[in-house]
């Protein structure tokens, strides 16, 4: 958990401008830097230690040559987008982009959070269609993951998501993006679902709450079932508790200063750990080599562990102060026919 | 390939490259290569007066002109040296008979010590950082390249063993 308590105060209001110069020293910062770097937080971080004027001379080589590379790639994936949305709308299909530069663009400046997949939402029935309108063979490919349906508790049809949705200007073309409520929602309980263990989707949510207008209508994103609203406000409690998010006059006001005792621990364990959950989907493939190797499998194991956080989502639980085990030992247990099912595929390939 | 006196032009190359300007570098990435560059003031400032039509000495002149110091041809030379080993230039210039490989530090022994910062090009590389995806085709992987915006992606592969990881600059499930 120490590693994950360095993280928290790296990124403490790392989000606002004007920037302020980092609370931790270079040689902790240079402690956490593997984890900043894999974890995509490294631009946040390095605009904060530019302003410590180190004596040394540039204090985090990894951290700048990272930030360089999130700026350059911020460049290449905006392209990227630009050419997805015309590709799209060639073929009458209309896109809407989560996450990524959907995102990124509240940010300050450029290349403080890096692009990854291009997430998008289109209707099932257009999914075909887009796959054709992407580039193919020899083309430039694009790492876009489109998507036809999110999380149930998000509880928004496409339609929804679609009526609300914003275009915003981009390179001589307009995205369309969901509306602030819809994708904080969103980006919530796609936090919740990854098990937490990204710091900077605690950023990104941070960000959005503090940048949001006094138009911002909450009721629209809280709206549905109350434990899943519930859910959202928590990690908005978290985004306030280990980054200093500011909640204040939001109606998370009060649950955010009154989180249940395991949750901040179990993020910063999270954050302390490195990558985490959304690895473990898969590991099941690997097992199969790893059986003969003991300390590779009992890794493997570990990282299939649900952390409390995961498993309460899985087991569509209310975050209050129960205990958190059974919830673990029912998520592991539930896993086991689709466990069994990966492995068998392996077996039987290898 | 242009020339002027029997000397050829050095002309910077355009097509699928994408630039970004920050304070003091101009970050470069090849869409072609799948790499990204880093290009400190002076070799920016040599890349873009690189249109075909100017000599090195014209491009030295205008080094000078720009930076308000006396510059040597041999730092146009060192920058275009990097130029070319980093495929930033559609045309190269002929280097003249006699005129040895440069490097920095050769330049700093030689005595020559401007001002101005010495010419640098370098590639970025930096570990990208981990996606959490959804699970992608072997084929789809293959397809990334790790010097990709989101590179490799680190997306479990669905019908392959492992996840989409680098294999060199490009991405394998493993």
């Amino acid at each position: 958990m120490r590693d994950g308590l360095l993280i928290a105060k790296a990124l403490r209001r790392g989000w606002r401008q004007p920037f302020e110069p980092s609370e931790l020293s270079l040689d902790r910062i240079g402690s956490i830097t593997p984890i900043l770097i894999s974890s995509g937080a490294a631009g946040l971080v390095w605009r904060r230690i530019e302003l410590l004027n180190s004596p040394r001379g540039q204090p985090n080589l990894p951290l700048q040559e990272a930030h360089r590379s999130h700026q350059i790639h911020a460049a290449v994936h905006e392209l990227e987008v630009t050419d997805i949305f015309t590709r799209a709308r060639a073929y009458q299909i209309e896109p809407i982009l989560f996450k990524g530069w959907a995102l990124a663009r509240l940010y300050p400046d450029v290349g403080l959070r890096p692009y990854g997949d291009i997430d998008l939402w289109v209707r099932p029935e257009e999914l075909e269609k887009l796959y054709r309108a992407l580039p193919s063979g020899d083309e430039y490919s694009y790492c876009v993951e489109p998507h036809v349906s999110f999380y149930p508790q998000y509880e928004r049809s496409f339609d929804d998501v679609m009526s609300a949705s914003q275009l915003i200007p981009l390179n001589g073309i307009r995205v369309r993006v969901p509306c602030d409520e819809d994708h904080l929602r969103f980006i919530c309980l796609h936090f919740l679902y990854h098990g937490a263990w990204r710091p900077l989707w605690l950023c990104d949510i941070a960000l959005m709450v503090e940048s949001a207008s006094s138009e911002f209508d909450w009721d629209r994103c809280l709206s549905g079932n109350p434990k899943h609203s519930d859910w959202i406000a928590c990690v908005i409690g978290l985004a306030h508790q280990l980054l200093g998010a500011d909640v204040t006059g939001t109606p998370v006001e009060k649950r955010a200063r009154n989180l249940p005792g395991w949750l901040a621990p179990a993020v910063l364990k999270q954050w302390g750990d490195g990558s985490g959950m959304s690895f473990a989907e898969n590991l099941s493939f690997s097992f199969p080599r790893r059986l003969l190797k003991p300390a590779a499998l009992m890794r493997a194991l570990r990282e299939h562990w649900r952390n409390p956080i995961q498993a309460s989502v899985e087991m569509n639980a209310w975050f209050n102060e129960s205990p958190r085990s059974p919830l673990q030992f029912g998520s592991a247990f539930l896993r086991i026919p689709e466990f069994s099912r990966f492995f068998g595929q392996e077996i039987r390939r290898t | 390939m242009k020339q002027l006196n029997g000397q050829s032009l050095p002309k910077a190359r355009k097509n699928d490259l994408v630039t970004r300007q920050i304070p003091g570098e101009l970050l470069v990435y090849d869409l072609k290569r799948h790499k990204a560059y880093c290009l400190n003031d002076t070799a920016a400032a040599v890349w873009k007066g690189c249109d075909g039509k100017r000599t090195v000495s014209e491009l030295a002149f205008k080094l000078q002109q720009d930076q308000k110091s006396p510059v040597d041809e041999k730092i146009v030379w060192l920058a275009l040296d990097q130029l070319e080993k980093s495929y930033l230039l559609q045309t190269k210039a002929a280097r003249p008979i006699g005129l040895p490989a440069l490097s920095r530090r050769g330049l700093i022994r030689a005595g020559i010590i401007t001002a101005i910062a010495l010419p640098l090009v370098t590639m970025i590389t930096t570990p990208t950082a981990a996606q959490a995806g959804s699970p992608i085709t072997l084929n789809t992987c293959t397809g990334r390249h790790n010097n990709d915006p989101g590179g490799c992606g680190g997306n479990p592969c669905s019908d392959a063993a492992g996840n989409c990881t680098p294999n060199g600059n490009s991405c394998k499930c493993q």
